[in-house]
């Protein structure tokens, strides 16, 4: 053994491959598929007559960081949503590992059409522990939506403005993170009977979607996320419109799979916790392509900037 | 003598060294086409038998001539010892003379004896200078940081290599890492349980039965996620803690023990399920916690 030169950078050499992404666990997406359950949101996900979502401090939490991720689970994103649903769970260890963020909690929701369809809001608990798979699982995937470049994203933004409550701005001024990753574009206003037959609120009037983002600004980082393998992703109208809503905070993904690793590289990267220069290294390290890297890191340039 | 007897472990848990030689054991390798000699039954376990042998044109002295025989004694133990020895063919076929043979065992030789009752034996190259974590353990009960680092990220070196062969070890125990202190290396034995990714893990030693994951109890697929579960044990069996509650000493930095227990999340879902991707993780708080690497020696007598 003496001749042996022990060392684990030799695995660097090696080509890397794509890690699995394990079960289909969008379980109840898969009882309502086989007549299982009804056709609607699981209620533990069901946004109506929700005062409060809320993140909270503890003992086991001390420092809690609210971090929320809703996406589009209509037709356009094709087989984009299974892939987040795959890959999301993971989100919580890196955000951890990486050192980022010591005590995330992690709020997931999903996005469907209020016009056309059964389920246009999803919003699961903030939670820090296996409730977080749990409620990926209990997404019902639409697969949905109307023949346009609109969905429902401006009832979500509006539950997340008024229907949240985290420690981290409320007690120590740290705005949380959400992420909405999607293809397509908000309607232009929060509309007064949407609100009331999903969310169970009464609005006097409709909102402009632009007054909720502003409202939802005081409290969340909010960040637009574009994944390719989507209808819209070469779509000029969808990237124009978030970025009015969002300036630098839209962001495009090439690779879906890598959606842990951008959420974590973004938050770093708030957090003042990545370099900028060697983001393009890490995201390579982490399994992203050169030219996911150097596509999320162009995206997190600007932010930085 | 110590040395020999950190191959106790090698078949699964429940080995113990016995005073006397089995003659009748003798006997009977003796009398196959394979011509080895057992010199001393070094364990007995509940499936199995571990002898030292030499070949019989060679030496019998010589450690660098020496064989670890691992002998099934009963039907379960054939099929654990078959298992053996497919895995560490594929990964040894795989590893071909690149530095990832050195995690693992030789296997040198594996056949059926003839008879009634014919058992199954794997030939393994016998080598100096290694520990099992066990003994490791028994010597330095709160091993420091810095050599925790090292010993993770060799073990996350071979599980890397074994996972991207569609293998899981399915036993990552301290009875099963063998570490060279000298040269801070380390092997990976006991792949009777090992299974493909995908499969259920049904081998579990008694002793080491809570220290599996959730998956395991459950008889649920295990994947790559299962046997990195079961080397962040090891690292907090190290590091003096308790790796059925993940407790761990105030003395293991907090970043660390955070680190740790993400490979110890409930859900295999949430864990971390690629080794190599881990490396570069524990890589970047190695880096802030120590500064750049340097070679710590362990000492073990």
């Amino acid at each position: 053994m003496g001749t042996t030169r022990w060392s684990d950078d030799h695995y660097r050499d090696r080509a890397r491959l794509r890690a699995r992404t394990g079960k289909d666990a969008f379980e109840y997406d898969h009882a309502i598929r086989t007549g299982e359950a009804d056709c609607t949101v699981h209620p533990k996900m069901n946004p109506h007559g929700v005062r409060l979502r809320e993140s909270r401090d503890s003992d086991a939490h001390p420092q809690s960081h609210a971090v929320a991720v809703l996406f589009d689970v209509t037709g356009s994103m094709q087989g984009v949503p299974r892939v987040l649903q795959a890959h999301l769970p993971k989100l919580m260890g890196l955000l951890i590992r990486k050192g980022y963020l010591d005590h995330p909690q992690i709020l997931i929701g999903a996005i469907g059409d209020a016009t056309c369809d059964a389920a246009p809001l999803q919003v699961g608990q903030f939670e820090s522990g296996i409730e977080i798979e749990e409620d990926l699982g209990k997404l019902y995937l639409e697969g949905g939506g109307g023949g346009h470049i609109t969905e429902s994203y401006e009832l979500a933004l509006y539950f997340m403005a008024r229907h949240t409550s985290i420690d981290c701005y409320e007690k120590r001024g740290q705005r949380g993170y959400l992420f909405v990753i999607g293809d397509e574009i908000p309607y232009a206003k929060v509309k007064r009977k949407e609100v009331e037959a999903i969310i169970g609120d009464g609005l006097q009037a409709s909102l402009p979607v632009e007054q909720v983002v502003a409202e939802l600004q005081r409290s969340y980082d909010v960040y637009h996320v574009l994944p390719k393998m989507t209808s819209n992703w070469d779509n000029p109208a969808v990237r124009r419109r978030w970025v009015e809503l969002l300036g630098q905070n839209a962001l495009r993904l090439e690779e879906p799979a890598a959606i842990c690793e951008l959420i974590a590289s973004t938050i770093g990267v708030a957090e003042g916790k990545v370099d900028l220069e060697h983001l393009t290294d890490d995201l390579r390290e982490a399994g992203s392509t050169a030219t996911v890297a150097q596509a999320v890191r162009n995206s997190l340039v600007e932010v930085g900037e | 003598m110590n040395s020999f007897t950190s191959v106790l472990s090698w078949l699964c848990d429940g080995y113990w060294p016995l005073a006397d030689e089995d003659e009748e054991l003798v006997v009977r390798i003796r009398d196959v086409r394979h011509r080895y000699t057992p010199l001393r039954l070094l364990a007995s376990g509940d499936t199995a038998d571990i002898h030292l042998a030499a070949t019989a044109e060679e030496s019998h002295t010589a450690m660098e001539t020496l064989y670890l025989l691992k002998v099934a004694h009963v039907p379960e133990g054939n099929s654990n010892l078959d298992m053996e020895r497919k895995a560490l063919r594929t990964l040894l076929s795989v590893a071909g003379n690149t530095t990832y043979r050195d995690y693992l065992p030789e296997l040198v030789d594996s056949f059926r004896t003839r008879g009634r009752l014919p058992q199954r034996i794997n030939v393994f190259q016998w080598k100096a200078g290694f520990s099992t974590l066990e003994q490791v353990h028994e010597q330095h009960p709160a091993l420091d940081g810095r050599h925790l680092a090292w010993i993770f990220k060799r073990l996350l070196t071979v599980l890397g290599f074994v996972h991207r062969q569609n293998l899981l070890h399915g036993a990552v125990l301290p009875c099963h890492a063998l570490i060279h202190a000298a040269g801070h290396g380390l092997q990976l034995v006991g792949w009777g349980g090992s299974v493909a990714v995908g499969q259920c893990i049904r081998n579990v030693p008694a002793r080491y039965q809570d220290w599996y994951p959730p998956e395991v109890q459950q008889q649920r697929p295990a994947s790559p996620a299962t046997d990195l579960f079961l080397a962040a044990r090891c690292l907090i069996y190290l590091a003096g803690g308790d790796p059925v509650t993940n407790r761990m000493p105030d003395a293991v930095p907090r970043q660390m023990q955070r680190f740790l227990k993400t490979c110890l999340l409930e859900s295999a879902a949430m864990r971390p399920d690629d080794a190599w991707k881990l490396i570069e993780d524990f890589d970047d708080l190695l880096y802030a916690l120590y500064g750049p690497p340097k070679f710590h020696k362990l000492t073990l007598t």
